[in-house]
């Protein structure tokens, strides 16, 4: 029989204020961005930053919560390749992130519509 | 001084099976920059999770793509099985890992061909395909379908694999594999191939991790990483160690895909050897509540699946991070610098698939 990886597979719920501190400490413990992405769960944003460790396949998932009109900071500074997840959930989702390096504007995806999957107005409000 | 000049690549481009667009930033030949964009195909799948039943959604996931359709079955329901808590039966584990080993067949085939057609060698491209032909027959046989299967369901698989077709899917095994050596020493040792492959695209294992590739694209760069190490459906039954290479161009992520494909076929004869009888579904009541992450290895890589469930039928979210959507900064990385010339196969080695990327 092969040897079988056992392996953390956690969600950990993190202060928007402490995403950054917790990005800089995964940087420094050689993990790389899996996935970042947004879900919309009863008006508030739910953004999970997943951070796998290739060594041992430990895998963690931070999970910010914010309202609909607080913006997170990018950690594009930290993980290049965060920018296309970044950027998928600007314009999908509409959440509002700062300082992206290589923001998009609107233009990754070619799609007419405007954060399709984002609150609706009234439920923005 | 070099004259600076930007040239759109795709959407329709005759390497591309489908659309994704690229501004390609040159100086004279050379790439500096290239900048893609997304979406043309844009279906909103994720969003369709909220308006189906959680059961039905299976059918959905599935037709995210026509070449990686099992692997995002099974993701789906893993992540929805660990929700529930629903124990598999040992047998559906075996099942589930040999069509999805026949599918990564299927789509290292499609693609080795696209690659040799890219490369101008026609005649191979004829003969990948119809090694590929065998390997669809062989999932039409066992499932019913040639590119959707709908074999997977939460609680296990809805069809059986027979003694007969277990059989039949070892005497094809041969015949692929004997097929595939005479392939595999054509492409590998071609001059005209190694000429436009060999020290061309290379993506370090460095750039590799920090740029987040995955799948054979990082294996090539010799990142030993492969999800079926964790051990889901019966991979944790069986002998594999992930393929590697450590030249990271071009011409070591074909080496890579075509000694997948051998691995595949040792996979297949493995889990047959193994499989044990029994039920190959537990029914599955009430609805989900909770949420669950879950990683497997498609074929072209790492994909990520998470699924939100409030206690109803149906689900907040579904989200799939695709492979060829994490490899897509890797590609950028390697087209700086390249010779124009290049930039189609360069595409193409990544085997890009563009539906799944949409979803």
């Amino acid at each position: 029989m092969a040897e079988v990886v056992k392996a953390a597979n956690d969600i950990v719920p993190v202060d928007k204020e402490d995403l950054m501190e917790t990005a800089n400490i995964m940087k420094h413990k050689g993990r790389r961005v899996s996935q970042i992405c947004a879900s919309l769960i009863d008006g508030k944003y739910e953004i999970l930053y997943s951070f796998a460790d290739d060594e041992n396949y430990d895998y963690t998932s931070y999970k910010v919560t914010i309202d609909p009109e607080v913006h997170v900071p990018s950690i594009t500074a930290i993980f290049p390749n965060a920018n296309f997840y970044e950027n998928e959930m600007a314009e999908l989702y509409g959440v509002k992130v700062d300082y992206i390096d290589g923001d998009y504007h609107n233009k990754l995806y070619r799609i007419k519509e405007v954060a399709p999957f984002g609150p609706k107005k009234e439920e923005a409000k | 001084m070099a004259k600076r000049s930007v040239v759109p690549f795709g959407p329709q481009h005759p390497v591309l099976p489908e659309p994704i667009h690229i501004d390609l930033v040159l100086e004279d030949e050379k790439v500096v920059e290239a900048i893609p964009n997304i979406g043309f195909i844009h279906r909103g799948l994720e969003g369709l999770a909220s308006k189906r039943d959680y059961k039905e959604f299976t059918y959905v996931v599935e037709r995210t793509c026509g070449i990686c359709s099992f692997g995002h079955g099974n993701g789906y329901v893993h992540c929805v099985e660990n929700i529930m808590d629903v124990e598999v039966p040992e047998r559906a584990k075996f099942l589930r890992t040999i069509w999805a080993e026949i599918a990564r067949m299927h789509s290292h085939l499609l693609w080795l061909g696209l690659q040799a057609d890219q490369l101008g060698f026609e005649s191979l491209f004829y003969e990948i395909w119809r090694i590929r032909e065998k390997v669809l027959d062989l999932l039409e046989l066992t499932t019913g379908g040639r590119l959707i299967f709908s074999v997977n369901q939460i609680g296990g698989c809805l069809k059986d694999i027979t003694p007969d077709m277990m059989k039949h899917i070892l005497e094809e095994m041969d015949v692929i594999e004997k097929d595939l050596r005479v392939v595999q020493r054509t492409l590998m040792s071609d001059t005209s191939v190694l000429s436009r492959t060999k020290g061309v695209g290379v993506l370090t294992k460095e750039q590799a991790h920090d740029l987040g590739a995955c799948g054979p694209f990082a294996r090539a760069s010799g990142i030993a990483r492969d999800m079926r190490k964790l051990g889901y459906d019966a991979y944790g039954y069986l002998d594999f160690e992930p393929i590697t290479s450590i030249f990271g161009d071009c011409f070591a992520r074909i080496d890579v895909r075509i000694r997948e494909v051998f691995q595949s076929i040792d996979l297949i004869r493995q889990a047959i050897a193994k499989i044990p009888g029994g039920e190959i579904m537990n029914p599955v009541k009430g609805n989900p509540k909770g949420e669950s992450i879950v990683r497997i290895e498609q074929p072209r890589g790492e994909a990520v699946y998470y699924v939100h469930a409030n206690g109803t039928k149906f689900i907040d979210r579904y989200r799939n991070r695709t492979p060829t959507f994490a490899n897509l900064s890797g590609l950028c990385e390697t087209l700086k610098g390249a010779n124009f010339a290049d930039v189609g196969m360069m595409v193409v080695t990544i085997d890009p698939c563009i539906s799944c990327t949409e979803r």
